[in-house]
């Protein structure tokens, strides 16, 4: 294989990748979200469970989120900074349930397809 | 001084933020930033230098780019129009051409002609990309893609023959609406009469067959709107398309019974002889051409496996009727 051609599939592979983690980090924000936290310590503790997000991303998405009404938030000092929190809305609790539901049939058909013997 | 850089980051993402969110925006961000920065001095126990400062904030994003992840609209013109702009667009570009090239073309045979009020050709390409853009761009942002681009199968041409694309249709058709523009005087052509002082006007047999033309261009920009509109018509299409033929061959006949279709005043003399005769050989050619697509749109409605009989012409014809 030339490496040309490794490039480029490294390139399909990323292109994929993102998609297939475009959806789901909603999913591992709001479900974070049913704790209160800023955007660092929320951009950390989704780190810490193994889900990278990086800034760019995740504060217009908290953003769109809570145009949605799936998020409120309040501005707040804390250690010496005004900082704004996010929590899950009511609204957002209901609409995590059945993202989750929705989530755990896909992820269950995907494997079960995935560990099939080919024929 | 340690704040510097990201102050001047902040206030270049301020300014790309629509007014109403800017400071709760840039404000978050500064809090973003100030914590990364401050775990990092932490983690090394001594302040960042101005080159990891640098590092930090690039890491973090063009302002330009991080600014427009908050738009709500985030593309000029979304998948669904881009199609449709793309065809259009290349439709328009390709009748510039085609009119620039007639001029060049006109220009070698004589008479410099350009067509009133445009510079050049890439000016109106220019322009042209401009304005058929801005129409996308406000139908994108106005209009709702999904009703312009809804569709029913039942108007889809049928599978089999041979049809033209829609780019050939759209560029026939802004061609021939350019053409009944400058014929009616509605674009002028002007004889800037600076090539040896030559002037070229066309021939008096050319008013003679004036509305005969008129007549066929709007046969022709007709046929193409329906061709456009509802491809399914196949048929009804094809005789639309002998139809214009047989008249463009016949009012070319009449025209080329004439001595003269072009008028060459100044002192160009022999310029006329050359360019009738150059005529001729053009209006032969065309007379030949309409004949010829006559023949292949008959041969194509007799041998056109889903041609309905000549009862449903201009119907498409259900499944069972053919079998």
């Amino acid at each position: 294989m030339t490496h040309s051609t490794m490039a480029h599939d490294a390139d399909i592979f990323e292109t994929l990748r993102l998609e297939l983690r475009r959806g789901s980090l909603i999913l591992a924000v709001l479900g974070q979200l049913r704790a209160e936290h800023y955007g660092y310590t929320l951009r950390r503790a989704l780190a810490d469970a193994g889900v990278e997000i990086d800034e760019g991303a995740l504060y217009p998405m908290l953003r769109r989120l809570e145009d949605q009404g799936l998020l409120t938030s309040e501005w707040r000092v804390e250690e010496r900074r005004n900082k704004r929190f996010y929590r899950l809305s009511a609204q957002g609790e209901a609409v995590l349930g059945r993202l989750v539901e929705e989530w755990t049939r896909l992820n269950a058909s995907v494997d079960a397809i995935l560990r099939e013997t080919p024929p | 001084m340690k704040n510097d850089l990201i102050d001047r980051y902040l206030a270049a993402i301020g300014r790309e933020l629509p007014p109403a969110k800017r400071t709760d925006i840039v404000a978050e961000l500064r809090d973003e930033l100030m914590s990364g920065l401050e775990a990092r001095e932490q983690q090394l126990g001594r302040r960042l230098s101005h080159a990891e400062q640098s590092a930090l904030l690039v890491d973090f994003g063009n302002p330009l780019l991080v600014a427009g992840r908050y738009r709500t609209v985030q593309h000029l013109i979304g998948p669904a129009l881009y199609p449709v702009w793309w065809a259009a667009l290349r439709a328009s570009l390709v009748v510039i051409a085609v009119v620039y090239g007639a001029l060049i073309l006109i220009g070698l045979m004589g008479g410099r002609l350009s067509v009133d009020g445009v510079v050049s050709p890439l000016s109106a390409a220019v322009f042209m990309t401009g304005a058929v853009t801005l129409v996308f761009a406000l139908m994108e942002r106005f209009g709702d893609p999904a009703k312009i681009t809804r569709w029913r199968p039942e108007r889809l041409p049928p599978a089999r023959g041979k049809r033209r694309s829609r780019f050939d249709l759209t560029t026939e058709l802004v061609m021939g609406v350019v053409f009944l523009l400058w014929w009616i005087g509605v674009i002028h052509f002007r004889d800037q009469g600076a090539a040896f002082d030559t002037r070229v006007e066309l021939g008096p047999v050319w008013d003679r067959w004036h509305w005969w033309i008129v007549g066929y261009a709007l046969v022709e920009i007709g046929s193409n709107l329906v061709a456009l509109a509802r491809p399914d018509r196949a048929q009804l299409v094809r005789w639309l398309t002998i139809w214009r033929s047989l008249l463009g061959a016949g009012i070319l006949l009449g025209v080329i019974q004439a001595s003269h279709f072009l008028v060459v005043t100044g002192p160009s003399g022999k310029a006329q002889a050359f360019l009738d005769g150059g005529m001729r050989l053009v209006l032969g050619a065309l007379i030949l051409g309409f004949v010829a697509r006559a023949a292949t749109e008959a041969w194509r409605l007799r041998h056109d496996p889903d041609a309905p009989s000549s009862a449903e012409v201009g119907e498409p014809s259900p499944p069972a009727a053919r079998r």
